[in-house]
């Protein structure tokens, strides 16, 4: 006989932004079949992450371009960041987990150099003690740069970025 | 973008939240401030705007200070680590960080700790937006604020608070926005139109130098 199935923990932990949709899907499954199970819930439940992360994936902004001659502008890596690859990949290609763009080694934390080219790229200090400081930088050559820090996290669905650069 | 991960989260593989303070010999916002302004600098960017919720609202009001001209959009952010209470009732937060990173201020147990006292009192500035603010700063804040968080009636009076007595009231900005009644992070709709307003802000500041 199988085992009945039950909900763990990454079922019952729901961020705000995923909330919505499965509150809706729950309801066209209702809808349909006056039931819900809990595989429907879980079915319904990793559909509403893909749409929530597509959705956040989709949130453009307007930026205004940085001008030519800055968007022309490239700085060379210097001695303080060495790439394990080199350089960018297009933003296009970025991974859903960002680990795929050049994994770049800053041995020194006070003269950090990234590339200036466009393209998306890692950068990684090791502090003593194995504990990193680990950044992904996306250059699509705007005037402005945003950037971002993330709040608490459950260690059991998010992990911290590897040193895998593929 | 610049997206940075909390290095202080390397500490212990079941820290959930550590607002990006570093360890005791290790200060990480002014770190993270420079690669910030570096990486701008890189690639042509002239205006820089941080971001993020809650625990990352914390972290980037607190780097955001450390550049002058920057703009910070800070989504219903804890503004001091010490009072900060999980989902608004529990000092568990408080106690995993103490445990992991200063076990000798619980002397030797965190469980009869009493958080009602400021135990982060001697740990300078990184540890609580109110007190870095509380020295004039040169950035610029929207503190964007869901009225049904419980952070809507602590952080942002304790914000407005320290801005206006530094005279630099004219330097935060409100963007309040229907969310429910929890702690959660904006839905890409919410986080668009407070961005819309950061962007529309940075564009009327000077480039940051």
């Amino acid at each position: 006989m199988a085992d009945k199935p039950v909900l763990n923990q990454y079922d019952r932990s729901l961020e705000g932004f995923e909330l919505e949709e499965l509150v809706q899907r729950i309801a066209s499954v209702l809808d349909k079949h006056g039931a819900l199970t809990v595989a429907d819930y879980r079915r319904e439940l990793h559909e509403a992450r893909n749409d929530s992360r597509r959705r956040l994936g989709e949130v453009t902004l307007d930026l205004p371009k940085a001008s030519p001659a800055l968007n022309s502008r490239t700085v060379p890596v210097k001695s303080g960041s060495t790439p394990v690859n080199s350089g960018t990949i297009p933003a296009q290609d970025l991974a859903p987990n960002g680990l795929n763009a050049p994994l770049h080694q800053v041995a020194d934390a006070d003269s950090f150099a990234p590339v200036g080219e466009l393209g998306v790229a890692r950068y990684r200090h090791t502090f003593t003690g194995d504990r990193h400081l680990d950044a992904l930088l996306v250059n699509k050559g705007t005037e402005v740069l945003i950037v971002t820090f993330h709040g608490a996290l459950d260690r059991k669905r998010y992990t911290l970025p590897n040193s895998a650069s593929r | 973008m610049m997206f940075f991960s909390d290095p202080t989260l390397w500490t212990d593989p079941t820290f959930q939240l550590a607002w990006y303070t570093g360890w005791k010999d290790q200060e990480v916002q002014p770190l993270i401030a420079d690669w910030a302004v570096r990486a701008a600098h890189a690639v042509g960017a002239s205006r820089i705007i941080f971001t993020g919720s809650s625990g990352g609202g914390f972290a980037a009001l607190q780097v955001s200070a450390l550049v002058p001209g920057s703009v910070c959009l800070a989504f219903n952010p804890s503004t001091s680590i010490h009072g900060y209470l999980s989902d608004g009732t529990s000092t568990g937060t408080q106690r995993t960080y103490v445990k992991v990173l200063y076990p000798e201020l619980a002397g030797g147990n965190v469980w009869a700790m009493d958080f009602t006292d400021d135990w982060a009192a001697g740990l300078g500035d990184r540890m609580s937006v109110r007190k870095r603010y509380a020295t004039p700063r040169e950035n610029y804040v929207i503190y964007a604020d869901n009225p049904n968080d419980w952070h809507h009636d602590i952080d942002l009076p304790a914000l407005k608070e320290v801005m206006t007595a530094t005279g630099s009231a004219e330097r935060l900005r409100v963007h309040s926005y229907e969310g429910p009644k929890s702690h959660v992070p904006p839905n890409p709709r919410q986080f668009k139109e407070a961005m819309a307003k950061a962007l529309a802000w940075c564009r009327e500041l000077p480039p940051v130098s």
